[in-house]
């Protein structure tokens, strides 16, 4: 696994550099800024960009148009933003301009080292990516379809929001894939939205209907 | 000059009771025969009178109001030479006869005086002398030539008779009776002439009273024709009651003008109170006083003794010594502005007074206003201020946490969440921990710094210790004097911060090799006072630093002055009130 770190604080990016290091994870390019990764970018590609949503110059979300950029140019390297916000918005501007190959993290996630690695892969392996801090605080929010769903039922919702496939869930819950999916339909009928295969539209979808006020 | 009064109800119906008994009783023989003319007489007299006092009380008028009273007292004693036999003693006939007609001169005299009381001309003033020398002098010389019986008195009745020489009395009579008609023929004249000269806005005042008296001139008159000719009782008798009547009109003209004169004084202040501007202030005034070159002079300093500019800021040399002009007053009296007058113009004093008085009112309070609005605008943009200075601040402190221990604390997680992997494998942790333990150490550093730019530490130990701590860390040397008074927290934290800030702006900008800083409190105030020896030169523009201290000071009605002449150093102060 080969990734590239675009982060403008040098104390957090050596400690995630040194982090990531020791989970066999090849740091093969180091960045202060945007401009300065594409650069390095253009040389070398790797797996998974990790990218900062704050960036010199404007200090705002950066990171986001960088990703933008990075996807239209390079198709196939995975993008994981990393945010000191944990802001759905922002989870789903990226969603909705890199529909692939791509999470959204909040920096905190480095807590976890094995979880953070375990990102990385599933954005490397063609996933979709969502904090769990951004989902389960969705999830807290009193909505009555969520109150009809079974308390298994929400476990899995959350999943879904998460990114994880359906056998991703499966694994997770020790459940067949079948009877994943069969929660997954229910709850989609439960919510009023329509299932797709496609992992990143099904993450949008579950994100802004959270987020929709009701 | 002063604005009008009402004359007193109890003078007018006192004054009009009495004219109208007087009138009645010297009637007492002829109300048998002469009923109506008697009423007409009566009506003459009491008006002439009312109208004479109604003008004692007018503003300006002054003895034009004697003046009207005579005329009606002549009037009155016109008719004595009617009483019988019986009462045609004492003094009564030679009075009758000598005064009667002189109720043309006192009457021409206050109409032509009216409504301006000022006979301007030098004829008006000879020919008014000469009709009343000419009267009572050609009447009493036809009394030395004659006895009392020649003119309806009686035998006893006192009479200054030299000699009765009836054939020279009779010539001097007429020659005496011809004056009389011509100089009632003059006075129409002369009051027509008035009118021609009388600036156009007064002449719809004057005109009533002229038009009157124009009347009882032809008619008295027409009466003296028939007097002179002998034309016989019965034209004699009905031009008199026509005369009469005439006269009647005077009074009311009178009256209707001071009244028209009080309208248009209310109308001149209405205006004036009404305008949006000082360009249409100075635009009704020459409407109202009928002067297109008028000119409202501002002073530009606090008295009348500087330079003067027009109300669009023109410059205005040699206002203060224009010949004619009216000083606008506010309320305390003190003078606001000149209203400057063309000197050629004759004006109606009452109507400058008027629109002098409102105006100064009016202007007084369009400065008041201006001077409200102005503060209030400045009360609101430094409040503003005051707010995008704290909003700013916020952004600065929450860009400051988030790039700085926030990231810190993160690569802290970082190095910790890889020391438990390492441990995990039985490797090595102490570098990893080690990461984590400096990046703590620097947020915690950072966290310090921040805190002490929201609420520094040190002044919880009061500001003595708090500037102390302050000037340790400064290049430049400070002599610090902080007066061992306590102060509101507010006071406290504020002198704090413009200390900072002076200090601040020394150490960039001031090149000082000395800084003295003293604190103290004196009759209720706090003072700062922060003195440098540097180049000086500091500016409050607006945006920097001390522009923001200006409005963190005056936010707690304080105030900030800052003395910086180029090259001589810089003195910061800051006064704030403490409660």
């Amino acid at each position: 696994m080969r990734v590239a770190l675009a982060e403008d604080s040098d104390f957090f990016r050596q400690a995630l550099a040194a982090l990531l290091r020791e989970l066999d994870v090849e740091v093969v390019h180091q960045a202060g800024d945007a401009e300065t990764l594409m650069t390095q970018l253009a040389g070398d590609l790797p797996d998974v960009v990790l990218l900062d949503i704050r960036l010199p110059p404007t200090q705002t979300d950066e990171g986001l148009r960088a990703a933008h950029r990075i996807r239209a140019r390079y198709p196939d390297v995975g993008i994981l933003i990393l945010s000191a916000y944990d802001e759905t918005v922002y989870a789903e501007l990226l969603l909705e301009s890199v529909t692939s190959r791509v999470g959204y993290l909040v920096k905190d996630r480095v807590d976890n080292a094995e979880g953070l690695h375990e990102s990385i892969q599933r954005v490397a392996a063609g996933d979709t990516v969502i904090d769990q801090t951004i989902v389960e605080r969705l999830m807290g929010r009193v909505r009555p379809e969520l109150a009809q769903l079974t308390d298994q039922q929400r476990r899995v919702l959350g999943y879904m929001a998460e990114g994880l496939s359906n056998r991703g869930i499966a694994q997770r819950l020790h459940l067949q894939t079948k009877t994943v999916e069969k929660y997954c339909g229910d709850i989609f009928t439960r919510l009023g939205l329509h299932d797709t295969d496609e992992n990143n539209r099904r993450v949008l979808a579950i994100l802004k209907w959270l987020r929709a006020e009701r | 000059m002063r604005l009008p009064t009402s004359a007193p109800t109890g003078a007018l119906v006192g004054s009009s009771s009495a004219a109208a008994l007087f009138a009645a009783v010297s009637w007492a023989p002829m109300w048998g025969e002469q009923f109506i003319f008697g009423l007409i007489y009566t009506l003459v007299v009491t008006t002439f009178t009312a109208s004479g006092v109604f003008l004692l009380y007018a503003p300006g008028a002054g003895r034009s109001g004697w003046g009207m009273i005579a005329a009606a007292a002549c009037y009155a004693v016109s008719y004595w030479w009617q009483w019988p036999q019986s009462w045609q003693v004492g003094p009564a006939p030679l009075i009758a006869y000598v005064f009667g007609y002189c109720w043309f001169v006192f009457g021409g005299v206050t109409l032509l005086r009216y409504p301006e009381p000022v006979l301007a001309r030098t004829a008006e003033r000879l020919y008014f002398l000469a009709a009343a020398l000419w009267i009572i002098g050609g009447k009493l010389l036809v009394a030395t030539l004659s006895r009392p019986e020649d003119h309806h008195g009686s035998p006893r009745a006192w009479w200054p008779t030299l000699a009765d020489a009836p054939g020279v009395e009779h010539a001097v009579s007429k020659t005496v009776q011809a004056g009389i008609l011509v100089l009632g023929l003059v006075l129409p004249v002369l009051l027509l002439l008035k009118i021609r000269r009388t600036p156009r806005a007064e002449r719809k005042d004057a005109m009533p009273a002229t038009a009157a008296a124009v009347a009882v001139a032809v008619f008295g008159s027409a009466y003296m024709v028939t007097v002179v000719l002998d034309t016989g009782p019965q034209v004699a008798d009905a031009l008199r009651t026509t005369t009469g009547l005439v006269a009647l009109v005077a009074p009311a003209a009178i009256v209707v003008g001071l009244a028209q004169r009080r309208l248009e004084q209310a109308t001149v202040a209405m205006r004036v109170l009404d305008c949006t501007s000082l360009s249409r202030v100075q635009a009704v005034l020459r409407e109202e006083l009928g002067d297109p070159d008028l000119v409202l002079a501002i002073p530009t300093e606090g008295d009348l003794r500087g330079r003067f500019v027009t109300f669009d800021g023109h410059d205005l040399p040699g206002a203060g010594e224009h010949p004619e002009k009216e000083p606008l007053r506010g309320r305390d009296g003190r003078p606001l502005a000149l209203l400057l007058l063309s000197p050629a113009r004759r004006y109606r004093p009452d109507l400058v007074y008027a629109a002098a008085v409102t105006a100064g009112i009016k202007l007084e309070n369009d400065l008041l206003h201006d001077d409200l609005a102005r503060q209030l605008a400045e009360v609101q943009a430094s409040r503003r201020r005051i707010t995008e200075a704290g909003l700013a601040e916020r952004r600065r402190i929450e860009r400051d946490l988030h790039d700085g221990a926030q990231q810190l604390l993160l690569a802290a997680v970082s190095s910790l969440s890889r020391a438990r992997l390492r441990m995990r494998r039985g490797d090595d942790a102490s570098e990893a921990v080690e990461s984590a333990r400096e990046a703590v150490n620097i947020a915690l550093e950072e966290l310090r710094a921040i805190a002490r730019g929201i609420h520094p530490a040190a002044l919880n130990n009061g500001l003595a210790a708090a500037l102390e701590s302050v000037v340790e860390r400064l290049d430049v040397p400070v002599t610090l004097h902080v007066a061992d008074e306590p102060l509101s927290p507010m006071a406290t934290s504020t002198l704090y911060f413009v200390t900072c800030e002076a200090l601040a702006n020394v150490v960039r900008h001031a090149r000082a090799t000395r800084v003295t800083v003293s604190v103290g409190v004196e009759r209720g105030t706090a003072t700062a006072t922060i003195r440098d020896d540097g180049r000086g030169g500091a500016l409050a523009l607006p945006g920097t630093g001390l522009a923001g201290l200006q409005d963190r000071v005056r936010a707690i009605r304080g105030e900030l002055t800052i003395s910086s002449p180029p090259g001589r150093g810089t003195t910061i102060t800051a006064r704030i009130p403490c409660e």
